[in-house]
């Protein structure tokens, strides 16, 4: 599972285990005084609140006695009617009924808001000197507070006290910060020492019923908080007396100074954890870079150098890595571009050596072809040669002198051709190696043309001919002899492979730079593609054509040795020959 | 560099969400007192609810002067708490539009004005401090017997059509009859009715006469005092205040008491407590005041023994 970058980046790092361990016995002390000072100081506010329950008590016991003091009072004097009632009430302005009762009834009454009744003679009965209380509610919802008391005659007081008797005890609390308040039987707040109002149902918590008086118990309210209370019984009430408060607001005057204390020890470390933390910082942060750049070395290549910092001795450190990094990238640099380059060479090379090869090849067939060709051409003029020769040497045959002079011509037309077939091998061999010579001057090439023109008229043999020469006077730089040849070569061409009735046409043109001779012929001309193969030596186009297969050959030399080029195309259904001169030259002339 | 700009940006948005913010609205708790009879309830409540200090709320005080037609006129507006000094101011806030909780200062027979259901769990939107000065009609006539045992016969000065009147008619003549009194009635149901009084009590041979609580005979005891001192008999009044205005003996709580009572009950309300939870109370305290220079004036000896009972007396 890969972990946080945060944690990665802290783990291994002693800082953290330190600050870790500098806090745990921080806290764990922190957290024992804690728990020792509370459970102490709670110690101590149990004892306040036990002592100020007690004193409230016996405040509300001895205010409750002199009621009935004051009740006794009443009762011994009321036997001639209500007016010691009213002087009761009068000292007692909480009470709202005070009566005289006995087994006959009521015999005083005074009431505080109704008409009191007409007094009654006093009836007598024995019995035992008694009080008691008890608490109900009125139509209001009021509490009222009912205190008996009675006399061994018989006669016995009632009164009902509305519940401000019971504040007066209560607000005499002492402690701000503790809370007292008054339960009937029923668990009902009768009055409370924070609220000076009439209290209607409110319910005393169960805990504050059923703890054992006089014992401090905890319990929570109905907020959730701890509350630290001591309930004591009020005999004449019937119910109990409880002083609480929030376990919080207890603690509140020790919280504040241990905390104060805790974030005062908290910041100190703080404050000494940051220096040894820089510190370690200094040293594990030209670690972290040397392990990143040995991790980015290890998959490649270091992306950027390794930030310097820390003591000299990491500094150094990294410098000699960046150094080694840089060497390593520059070597691998320069590998990667030789392997390059080497790869490209190879290549450059092996075709290189693939055309020489099909050069060799090709010139290892031509020369087998020239071979074959020469020793062909050769071979047929010296058979005609030695035939006619052996005939007429012939001793069983005796010639005549005009079929001998026949023969004797036949045998020198056949030298004059083998003659003719060395020299154009021999115009040919010095093409071949660059040693054709030309020997240029100023000529008119359309007055060449014009000169030319018989001669190649005769050649046509009786077809249409036709020479097209432009107007003006041209000068091209030019050997005349070798030019006419060129010609002459292509009308025979032309008059060889053109029909027998075929047009023949020599067209000069001035072009920009040069002047442009076409011999023009109606004929089917060589097959697609082999255009630039006819000017090789020997070629053919079939094997019925006649000639030496040489003649295009020694065109195309002597033109190029012009500095002019030579070609064969079709246009519009007629085969044509070309080549250029260059034009200039003549200025000198 | 940008972390800091967007602590400074949150900081300043801080302080100008919080200088922005708007101030607690004022809550208006307004009295409705209907005429100077009852003008220090209202201002007995006005001042201890100002000084409990609670913050935005503003006591007003409306008093109509005497005119309940006026009454009206103290309504509307956004008001926080009603507070009302009596039955008939009570009934017109109540029949107002306003759904503000309303509070009374001093109002007789609770239940017989249908403000609330029950006294410990009113149920509406009025609650407050009942006086019991209708129940206390008969105690006051007992009070009168013990003071002046001479008295035979009392003219009962009341007002007709306002709600407590029954309640406090019924309870004078349960102790009449209890007292062994005779009683006779005038009903005042406008000022001018009280134009006759001199010649009723002397009519009737009363020798005092017993104020039933009303908004008219309390607005006008000056008016009602001047024509029982020309018939020369003394007033039995309600509080200690008629009794330092010239009534001869009054039995209730006095609207000082009552104001003060009331104000500890609105610093509730105004901190949430619902008014439909909150029991009508009755006094917390009751006094008994005498007016021996009254006495003097008429001619009249009180009981000495009453004197002792008496919580006030003013020579």
């Amino acid at each position: 599972m890969r972990r946080a970058s945060w944690f990665s980046r802290l783990e291994g790092r002693f800082t953290l285990a330190a600050a870790a361990a500098g806090l745990l016995p921080l806290v764990l002390v922190g957290a024992v005084a804690w728990y020792g000072l509370s459970r102490s100081y709670l110690g101590l506010a149990g004892a306040r609140i036990e002592s100020e329950a007690a004193r409230l008590q016996g405040s509300l016991d001895g205010r409750l006695e002199a009621i009935v003091g004051v009740l006794g009072e009443a009762l011994d004097a009321s036997g001639d009617g209500a007016w010691p009632l009213r002087f009761a009430a009068a000292r007692l302005p909480e009470v709202v009924v005070l009566q005289v009762r006995d087994a006959g009834g009521v015999r005083a009454r005074w009431s505080r808001f109704e008409v009191d009744p007409a007094p009654l003679p006093p009836l007598a009965r024995a019995g035992a000197p008694e009080t008691w209380g008890a608490v109900r509610r009125d139509d209001w919802g009021e509490p009222q507070l009912t205190l008996g008391l009675a006399r061994p005659s018989g006669r016995f007081l009632e009164a009902v006290l509305r519940a401000p008797v019971l504040w007066d005890a209560l607000v005499e609390l002492r402690d701000p910060e503790l809370h007292a308040y008054l339960t009937d039987g029923s668990g009902r707040i009768l009055a409370s020492s924070d609220r000076v109002e009439v209290l209607r149902g409110e319910r005393a918590p169960r805990e504050a019923q059923h703890s054992v008086a006089g014992r401090v118990f905890r319990y929570r309210d109905d907020r959730g908080a701890w509350r630290l209370a001591v309930a004591r019984d009020v005999d004449r009430l019937g119910g109990r007396l409880v002083v609480e408060a929030p376990v919080q607001g207890l603690l509140a005057p020790l919280s504040g100074p241990l905390l104060t204390l805790l974030a005062a020890l908290l910041l100190a470390m703080t404050a000494s954890y940051l220096p040894g933390w820089r510190l370690a910082r200094s040293v594990t942060r030209p670690l972290d870079e040397l392990a990143r750049g040995a991790r980015e070395l290890e998959q490649g290549r270091l992306e950027r150098p390794l930030a310097e910092s820390g003591p000299p001795e990491a500094r150094a450190a990294v410098r000699a890595f960046n150094r080694m990094a840089a060497e390593l990238e520059q070597g691998r640099i320069e590998l990667e571009d030789y392997a390059q380059h080497l790869e490209d060479r190879v290549a450059e090379r092996t075709e290189a050596l693939r055309l020489a090869l099909e050069r060799a090849l090709e010139a290892d067939r031509a020369k087998t072809r020239f071979l074959a060709s020469v020793s062909h051409e050769l071979r047929t003029p010296l058979a005609s040669i030695k035939g006619f020769a052996s005939t007429l040497l012939a001793p069983d045959v005796a010639w005549k002198p005009e079929e001998a002079a026949e023969f004797l011509r036949i045998i020198e037309s056949e030298a004059d051709r083998m003659h003719y077939l060395v020299n154009d091998l021999l115009d040919l061999a010095r093409g071949e190696r660059g040693a054709f010579a030309v020997r240029p001057a100023p000529r008119d090439p359309a007055r060449l043309l014009r000169e030319l023109e018989p001669r190649l008229r005769r050649l046509a043999r009786g077809r249409p001919f036709r020479v097209r020469l432009p107007e003006g006077s041209l000068c091209v730089r030019l050997d005349a002899e070798r030019i006419r040849s060129v010609l002459v070569n292509l009308v025979e061409n032309a008059v060889k492979y053109g029909p027998a009735d075929g047009e023949v046409t020599v067209e000069l043109d001035e072009l920009a730079e040069s002047v442009r001779f076409r011999v023009s012929d109606t004929g089917p001309g060589v097959p697609e593609g082999l255009e630039a193969r006819v000017f090789e030596p020997f070629f053919r186009a079939d094997d019925a054509t006649r000639g030496s297969g040489l003649g295009l050959a020694i065109a195309r030399t002597i033109v190029e040795a012009h500095g002019g080029a030579i070609g064969l195309t079709r246009e519009g259904g007629r085969t044509v020959a070309w080549f250029t001169l260059p034009k200039g030259g003549c200025e000198d002339a | 560099m940008k972390t800091r700009a967007a602590w400074v940006a949150w900081w300043l948005a801080l302080l100008l969400l919080g200088g922005c913010r708007e101030a607690p609205a004022e809550r208006e708790v307004r009295v409705v007192v209907s005429g100077p009879g009852r003008l220090a309830r209202a201002q007995a409540f006005a001042e201890r609810l100002r000084g409990y200090g609670l913050a935005g709320v503003r006591v007003r005080v409306c008093d109509a002067e005497g005119e309940a037609a006026r009454l009206a006129d103290c309504l509307g507006g956004p008001v926080a708490l009603y507070v009302t000094v009596g039955g008939v101011e009570t009934r017109t806030v109540v029949e107002g539009d306003g759904e503000a909780p309303v509070l009374y200062v001093g109002l007789a027979a609770s239940r017989d004005w249908g403000f609330v259901e029950r006294l410990s769990r009113p149920g509406g939107r009025v609650s407050g401090v009942d006086n019991n000065y209708a129940e206390l009609s008969g105690k006051r006539l007992q009070l009168l017997r013990l003071a002046l045992p001479q008295v035979r016969r009392v003219l009962v000065l009341y007002q007709p059509g306002v709600v407590p009147t029954a309640r406090g008619l019924a309870s004078v003549r349960g102790a009449a009859e209890v007292l062994g009194l005779e009683l006779a009635y005038h009903p005042v149901r406008a000022v001018g009715d009280l134009e006759g009084l001199e010649a009723r009590v002397a009519q009737t041979g009363a020798g005092a006469v017993l104020l039933l609580p009303s908004y008219v005979l309390e607005n006008h005891l000056d008016d009602v005092l001047a024509r029982t001192n020309a018939a020369g008999v003394p007033l039995v009044g309600l509080d200690a205040a008629q009794v330092r205005a010239g009534a001869l003996l009054a039995y209730g709580a006095t609207g000082t008491a009552m104001g003060r009572q009331a104000a500890r009950m609105a610093r509730q309300l105004l901190e949430g407590y619902p008014v439909s939870e909150m029991p009508v109370e009755r006094p917390q305290q009751m006094s008994l005041a005498l007016n021996r220079g009254v006495a003097r004036r008429l001619g009249l000896e009180l009981d000495p023994r009453l004197l002792d009972l008496a919580d006030e007396v003013v020579p």
